[in-house]
């Protein structure tokens, strides 16, 4: 079985066609979507449509949290001062335009999915908003996977794909509780795998293309998709919608708006 | 000096008499009004982006602090075109941590990082020092460029929280060296 797995759309309605174009022509058996529908870009109402018309299970994004919560991003999500400001006007505008059952719909979104050895999750599974860029320790990447109970998890939000294997080895952990002796415990943890699906709408990896990842269930096999479309639209409508034309300008170099937390291995503790 | 300045301007103090005028022009300049105040003529280089209608903008920023994180994006957007074509930046912002950076950019001429003045971190209030910018450029979209430095300026609670911290680990240095 063939598994297409999406994340980021970021209400860029031109990214999601070109790859649901491409899902089409790699005989895709099943998509997944891991969040953050809405945020920036100027079709968020559209986006949400899609994914809806085409039942493609999809868990919930930061981005769709805040839309439904209220701001509720903690500092660490945003680099700079600007940043934040930007963040928020874009945040503004989508919580204007966004349409009633839209925002339901983004309500009810589950915080993760599982298909078999499977999970899919926006962040981290411990939190929508949780970076887990790939030089996280590897001690704490393999804590999160084992948290699933899953083989290979799959997540978004750093805009940026990789796969990252954490082989089988040997984990030595002491437990220290008040008042009781430490506890040695090691135990032996098997093949692991993390895979970021990157973005479609809001890539960070230096050129305009939309990202999104293959999994082939029955050689193992995980494929990075790049995928080229006319993001000269979606500036185009950017400005047009009144947006800050200084996202089109960063969408056209691949370049991301705001989303990135300075320190990988700040744990987010909302 | 750049193309901005009126040269009937520039009157030099009696007591630098002795000196001489030298005007650094890009190749090719001839029969400008350069040549008829300069005593010296220097051929610079080529400029990296021509401009036909070189415009100048400009700010003082005396008294603000900047987030640098936010300083460095501006900057980033600011040198690659997002605001209009940039012939030559030049700055000078003091940032949150006390410093006051200087930064330089030259279309063409390879990328520069900011440069750290010599000068004492400010730690106490809004400094009371120059610090400003300048942008030599073409189409140059001023409303944004002066709304995007605002945006990265701190506000006065979050500068004393800075200089609170910068406060106490000065004084903890001063304290360890005794
Ligand atoms: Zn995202
Ligand atoms: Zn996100």
């Amino acid at each position: 079985m063939k598994i297409a797995v999406m994340s980021c759309i970021h209400g860029n309605y031109e990214a999601l066609n070109a790859v649901l174009s491409d899902v089409d022509n790699h005989n895709v058996d099943k998509i997944y979507c891991l969040g953050d529908l809405v945020g920036y870009g100027p079709h968020p109402n559209a986006v949400v449509e899609m994914i809806r018309a085409l039942d493609i299970p999809t868990c919930q994004g930061c981005w769709d949290e805040d839309i439904v919560e209220g701001l509720n991003a903690c500092e660490c999500s945003y680099p700079s001062v600007l940043a934040e400001k930007r963040g928020k006007l874009a945040h503004e505008w989508t919580n204007q335009i966004i349409h009633p059952e839209v925002r339901e719909y983004l309500a009810q979104l589950p915080l993760s999915l599982r298909d078999d050895n499977l999970c899919f999750v926006h962040g981290s599974p411990h939190n929508q908003h949780e970076y887990l860029l790939p030089e996280v320790d590897a001690f704490v990447a393999m804590e999160r996977v084992l948290a699933t109970g899953a083989d290979i998890l799959f997540c978004g939000h750093t805009h940026v794909p990789y796969v990252r294997s954490l082989n089988e080895g040997q984990l030595q952990i002491r437990v220290k509780s008040t008042g009781k002796l430490a506890e040695d415990m090691s135990f032996s943890a098997p093949l692991k795998r993390i895979v970021n699906a990157g973005s479609v709408g809001e890539p960070r990896h230096g050129r305009p293309n939309a990202t999104y990842v293959i999994y082939d269930t029955n050689d193992d096999q995980i494929t990075l998709r790049e995928v080229e479309y006319d993001y000269q639209k979606t500036c185009a409508a950017i400005i047009e919608k009144g947006l800050p034309p200084i996202f089109a300008w960063r969408l056209a170099r691949g370049m991301e708006f705001a989303e990135r937390a300075d320190d990988p291995t700040h744990v987010c503790e909302r | 000096m750049g193309f901005q300045i009126d040269l009937t301007s520039l009157i030099l103090p009696d007591q630098m008499a002795d000196c001489r005028r030298v005007a650094v022009l890009p190749p090719g300049t001839r029969h400008t009004e350069w040549q008829g105040w300069a005593d010296v003529v220097v051929t610079g280089v080529e400029p990296g982006v021509a401009l036909s209608q070189p415009h100048l903008w400009r700010s003082v920023l005396s008294g603000q602090v900047l987030d640098p994180a936010s300083l460095n994006t501006f900057w980033y957007e600011l040198t690659h075109g997002a605001y209009g074509t940039v012939q030559r930046a030049k700055g000078i912002f003091d940032v949150a941590d006390g410093r006051s950076l200087y930064f330089d950019f030259v279309a063409g001429l390879a990328e520069t990082t900011y440069l750290e003045l010599n000068l004492p971190l400010w730690c106490n209030g809004r400094p009371d020092r120059f610090s400003g910018i300048e942008v030599v450029g073409e189409a140059l979209d001023q409303e944004a460029i002066a709304e995007i430095i605002k945006a990265c300026c701190l506000e006065d609670h979050v500068i004393a929280y800075y200089q609170q911290q910068l406060r106490e680990s000065v004084g903890e240095g001063i304290g360890s060296r005794e």
